[in-house]
């Protein structure tokens, strides 16, 4: 049985200071967010304390903005990650992709529906994630200086900044562990875990299964038979 | 019945006897100590051993006999030094909040001003009802400016003390913040305005719906305060953190429409550049004790409700979706089994 390369080492590596750097984030962000709760004091003396919280939440954000750099620098300059991203943009596709998978849930009959390289799912995943993390990335920046942004910023936008850093912070976690999680391990097929985040690569009859239309293009290229 | 008159009689005769021995007694003392007499001390000064009978009559040891603290009896002229009952005798939780006070260490250390009777006084000490009387907040200040004098002329600028002048009596005195009997030093734990236990004690009155109403003053301070990043941090045990003293100051407390106060508009920047350097304007443009509602930070409550909803209304969609697949996926097993 063929395997087709689904994610390069790059992205492979990339994926793992994400979410490593992430869960950190979360666990040091949210004991501050919840401090008056009893999960959030457990978690602040877990941490080392509230000094310590604060350090591991930084440490965790260099390695965040670092992946965010890499992946930045990836997309723009290597041909394969330019190519993954095209893919991911919004394309007019999605929506009937899921108007039609929507439409299987109530009839009788299911048509199969062809994705992409990624599925509309995998995209609104993708952008919510994205975004979050860049707002993310820049509100954390304006707190972590807040001497110097105040020369700029008045007091009432730092208020707005903080509110921002911490409901987007709980978005991000929410969108993670319901919709990440469901979409890619947790489905009917996938479950209890997809390790093509480990290897990288997907069986040729899988990549024909779940995405039919990707599958489709590679072989009218010709790319599949290069990847054996 | 023939010896009923004969008790009867007897019963009343002695108690007589006995209160007039009472009386007497009490008029023994008094009638060498009710004249402005005076002893010559060891170290060569002169005391007066003069007992003022009204202020012993208006304290609440009024009911009590001399000889209750002064125990030494024994025939006239009794003996020199008089032993003296200790006040832990009978007021022993006092004494025991006391021994670990401030002002205990002070007297161990040689200090004479800062025992029992130096607050309470000798003969006058006050009974508790005491405390309902309109003079009581002012005869606190007034004790311990004794001893405290700069910091009861800061204090009697302040926002307290100048209330306290007008008969407020709401407004808090010495005691009101620094506790009584077990009063500690400021930078002890155990203090009432220790850094870390100060947001509690401002706010049994900055917190309090019923006087934030009376008086009209800005409510929810200690909530405010600890959902700040420096209120956070206090309560976790760092102390390097503004808490409400930083800010507002201790004894010379000024509401921000004074141009003299620590919060007034002009002097933020200087206040809050105590800890941040290079404050500017922008510090004072927005609240401090933010509160996400529409009233107090407008930006805060947008943000807020905006995320509620969207988080809300993503959060049904998604799980909606996931509920549609899996509901998809059942169906698709069954027709194929």
């Amino acid at each position: 049985m063929s395997n087709h390369i689904r994610f390069t080492l790059t992205w492979r590596i990339l994926h793992i200071l994400l979410f490593v750097s992430l869960i950190v984030l979360g666990l040091t962000g949210f004991a501050l967010k919840y401090s008056d709760t009893s999960v959030g004091s457990y978690l602040i003396q877990l941490e080392g304390g509230i000094e310590t919280r604060g350090l591991l939440h930084r440490i965790s954000a260099i390695i965040l903005m670092g992946a965010v750099c890499w992946h930045i620098l990836y997309i723009l300059f290597s041909k394969e990650g330019h190519r993954d991203f095209m893919k991911l943009l919004p394309a007019r596709k999605d929506i009937h992709d899921f108007a039609q998978s929507i439409k299987n849930v109530f009839s009788k009959e299911e048509v199969a529906v062809h994705y992409d390289k990624y599925s509309y799912w995998q995209k609104v995943q993708f952008w919510v994630v994205a975004l979050g993390t860049i707002t993310m990335i820049a509100t954390g920046l304006i707190l972590w200086f807040e001497t110097a942004s105040m020369t700029i910023l008045p007091k009432f936008v730092m208020d707005i900044v903080f509110v921002l850093h911490s409901d987007e912070a709980l978005l991000i976690m929410l969108i993670i562990f319901i919709w990440h999680l469901y979409i890619v391990h947790l489905r009917p097929g996938s479950f209890p875990m997809d390790r093509v985040w480990l290897s990288g690569t997907m069986t040729v009859d899988e990549l024909k299964k779940k995405h039919y239309s990707y599958y489709q293009e590679l072989i009218n290229n010709h790319e599949l038979d290069d990847e054996k | 019945m023939k010896y009923a008159r004969f008790i009867t009689f007897g019963i009343i005769t002695f108690a007589i006897i006995i209160c007039c021995a009472q009386v007497i007694y009490g008029q023994e003392c008094l009638s060498c100590h009710q004249k402005p007499i005076t002893v010559k001390l060891a170290d060569g000064s002169e005391k007066s051993i003069q007992v003022n009978v009204e202020v012993l009559d208006g304290s609440v040891h009024a009911k009590l006999d001399c000889a209750d603290c002064h125990t030494e009896k024994g025939d006239l002229p009794h003996p020199r030094n008089i032993v003296t009952k200790k006040c832990q005798d009978c007021h022993i939780k006092e004494s025991t909040l006391y021994k670990n006070s401030v002002h205990s260490q002070l007297k161990e250390s040689g200090e004479t001003r800062a025992a029992c009777t130096n607050c309470h006084g000798v003969h006058e000490a006050k009974s508790l009802d005491y405390i309902k009387h309109p003079e009581y907040k002012k005869l606190i200040l007034e004790t311990c400016n004794k001893c405290h004098v700069s910091i009861f002329n800061v204090y009697s600028l302040s926002v307290h003390g100048k209330a306290i002048k007008n008969n407020i009596l709401d407004a808090p005195v010495c005691t009101d913040c620094h506790g009584e009997h077990a009063i500690a030093e400021i930078a002890s734990a155990e203090s009432k305005v220790s850094k870390a236990k100060l947001p509690k004690t401002c706010s049994a009155c900055h917190d309090q719906e019923k006087l934030v109403q009376k008086y009209n003053m800005p409510g929810k301070r200690f909530e405010t305060y600890y959902d700040s990043y420096h209120g956070i941090i206090n309560k976790y045990g760092e102390s390097f953190v503004a808490n409400c003293a930083s800010c507002h100051g201790a004894h010379k407390i000024l509401p921000s429409s004074d141009p003299k106060s620590t919060i007034n508009v002009n002097n933020l920047s200087v206040t809050c550049g105590k800890c941040h350097p290079n404050a500017n304007a922008n510090f004072t443009r927005g609240k401090v004790h933010v509160r996400a509602t529409k009233n107090v930070s407008f930006g805060v409550y947008l943000v807020r409700q905006f995320y509620t909803w969207f988080i809300l209304i993503l959060m049904i969609l998604f799980i909606s979706h996931i509920t549609a697949d899996i509901v998809r996926a059942v169906k698709k097993k069954r027709r194929s089994s």
